[in-house]
């Protein structure tokens, strides 16, 4: 394959990439992206459309948008990668377990999950929110619910599949512990499908949290996340647009560029057992 | 439990939805000793050699009866927990396919390591890798299993059963995935340890050259029940019931020209459920009496073993 060929057939994957890079950026070394401060309050400069100064406008203090989207990617990212970790963790853990053991606990946890299942995520983490005092950490467990039953349903399938392949029976009649069998055998060949569903996981818990706060349901002490800037734009999206519409795009974008690579990824890691 | 035996196995019966899948066989294997389970597929010789190790108990659907005597314990009854102290360290076992009894994102010497429980150490893996003919063992060790052969697979999954040092190795159709120059090389590595280790061997298999290169005695099974027992030098030379002799004239010889086609068994085996009544294989079979159709033949001892036939026994009997 030509060096062209093989760019055109994975633009959009590198474009993904690229994309994601950036944001690793922005969330990493935000000061290097943007000279301003995310919180530079600028009366004269207003409400004032995309221009060179202000790549995406102002808002009504006349902040950057543009600066306030930079820094507020690592707060977005880190509500998305722990809400994801606690929840697929979670999940993995009972999809796996009831997966593996099968029987009657099985059957009653997942019909629980395939009832959650139902729910949008973003309703699952509204019902916790509402019952929880409005902290970071409690915004982060109730994102990490509403990715517990994906988790769940994914690895009890995965966990079904690698019971019953040859090398456990091989493992069993060599006499390893259950317990040994789970951990050596069953978890670490459903690592691939879960990885997969991870990154896709980050992009939507994302959204979640954006969605919350949007809602005004964020954590109490405002943190000047994407989901905080959505909402700030509210008032105003009919006339200042960019206010709400950047930052949308940009969540947006995130959540494509994601599943993207985790299309890609599962290509990659699926055909591992012939 | 007899003096000389090493597993005793009694009326074991597999049935799934009141189907027997096997039925009521019964058979020993003594120490030192080679034997070989041959028939086609679905007559049950698999779910012979799993039940044996308890690998059925996870199959909610199929029930288990019967005794499997070993070392003065019936494991079929034995709890979880003490069988999984037999398996391995007394009685390994072997698969069909090499490469996936292997766990794919293991490497290799980390999986004899595990099958050497609190004993581990590098120096016992190379140890055995040495001892079942693979050359490099420190590599290998190292390796995945996709990046070894299939052959090599299956001696380091021999590797692996040998471990705990067990007196009987189950191998279920060790050499049927291998191509046939590497299927030599696994039976001469299973007749060199059997000779060094005294290890027994219940062999299962459906191809009758593996079972005459290794077995000393043959268990020929059809449809879920043992129609004929014998040692195989007799076997091999005269068959006593109408399938072991149809499955013989089915092998090619290279010592007798063949003339026109080689002969088949017609029809194949019939599913458990819907089994013929009397003896089950009567309608494929070209000696077939009355009888045959009614009375399930019982083994009975002739002069080379135990037969199934009524064809066989009958005329014995009568004066």
């Amino acid at each position: 394959m030509t060096r062209l060929s093989w760019l055109r057939a994975h633009l959009l994957v590198l474009a993904a990439i690229a994309f994601l890079v950036l944001l690793a950026g922005w969330a990493l070394v935000p000061s290097l992206f943007t000279s301003g401060s995310p919180t530079a309050v600028n009366p004269v400069a207003s409400l004032l459309g995309p221009s060179a100064q202000y790549p995406l406008g102002t808002d009504q203090y006349g902040r950057s948008i543009y600066t306030e989207l930079v820094y507020g990617t690592r707060p977005a990212l880190e509500v998305g990668v722990a809400a994801t970790l606690l929840g697929g963790v979670t999940g993995s853990v009972i999809g796996i377990i009831g997966g593996y053991l099968g029987g009657w606990a099985d059957l009653l946890v997942m019909r629980l999950i395939d009832i959650l299942l139902a729910l949008p995520g973003l309703f699952l983490a509204l019902i916790f929110i509402a019952a929880l005092p409005r902290t970071l950490p409690n915004e982060i467990l109730a994102i990490s619910i509403a990715s517990v039953p994906a988790f769940a349903r994914v690895l009890r399938g995965q966990a079904l599949q690698v019971r019953s392949l040859p090398f456990i029976a091989a493992a069993t009649v060599t006499g390893v512990r259950r317990g040994t069998i789970v951990w050596r055998h069953v978890i670490p060949n459903c690592l691939a499908p879960a990885s997969v569903l991870a990154a896709v996981n980050v992009g939507v818990a994302i959204v979640v949290a954006a969605s919350l706060s949007f809602l005004g349901l964020g954590p109490s002490e405002p943190v000047l996340d994407w989901g905080a800037l959505i909402a700030s734009g509210e008032g105003y999206i009919d006339k200042d647009w960019w206010i709400s519409v950047f930052p949308g795009v940009t969540v947006t974008l995130l959540v494509i560029a994601v599943s993207i690579i985790g299309d890609r990824l599962r290509d990659v890691m699926e055909p591992a057992h012939g | 439990m007899g003096e000389g035996t090493l597993l005793e196995v009694r009326d074991l019966t597999i049935s799934h939805r009141g189907a027997g899948l096997v039925r009521d066989v019964s058979f020993d294997v003594g120490p030192g000793e080679v034997v070989c389970l041959v028939g086609e597929s679905g007559s049950g010789k698999t779910l012979t050699g799993r039940a044996v190790l308890g690998l059925l108990r996870y199959a909610s659907q199929l029930r288990v009866s019967g005794t499997i005597g070993f070392g003065g314990r019936d494991l079929n009854s034995l709890p979880e927990r003490e069988l999984r102290r037999v398996r391995g360290a007394q009685i390994g076992m072997i698969f069909q396919d090499p490469v996936a009894a292997l766990d794919p994102v293991i490497r290799v010497g980390s999986q004899i390591a595990e099958a050497l429980g609190a004993r581990r150490s590098a120096a016992r893996v190379t140890e055995l890798l040495t001892q079942v003919g693979i050359t490099d063992p420190e590599l290998r060790a190292r390796q995945f299993p996709h990046e070894i052969s299939g052959g090599m697979c299956q001696r380091v999954l021999i590797a692996i059963a040998l471990a705990g040092q067990p007196r009987l190795l189950i191998a279920d159709e060790p050499t049927t995935a291998l191509d046939v120059t590497i299927q030599a090389q696994v039976l001469d590595l299973l007749a060199a340890l059997r000779r060094e280790r005294d290890l027994s061997v219940l062999l299962i298999t459906h191809d009758l050259g593996v079972a005459a290169q290794l077995a000393d005695r043959i268990l020929v099974m059809y449809a879920g029940s043992i129609v004929e027992s014998a040692p195989a030098a007799q076997f091999f030379a005269e068959p006593a019931h109408p399938y072991s002799q149809g499955l013989l004239r089915a092998v090619p010889r290279v010592d007798v020209p063949l003339a026109g086609r080689l002969p088949a068994i017609p029809g194949s085996v019939p599913e458990a459920a819907d089994r013929p009544p009397g003896c089950p294989f009567h309608p494929r079979c070209d000696r077939a009496l009355d009888v045959c159709r009614t009375r399930p033949p019982e083994l009975e001892p002739v002069a080379s073993g135990l037969v199934a036939c009524h064809a066989v026994n009958v005329p014995a009997a009568q004066p």
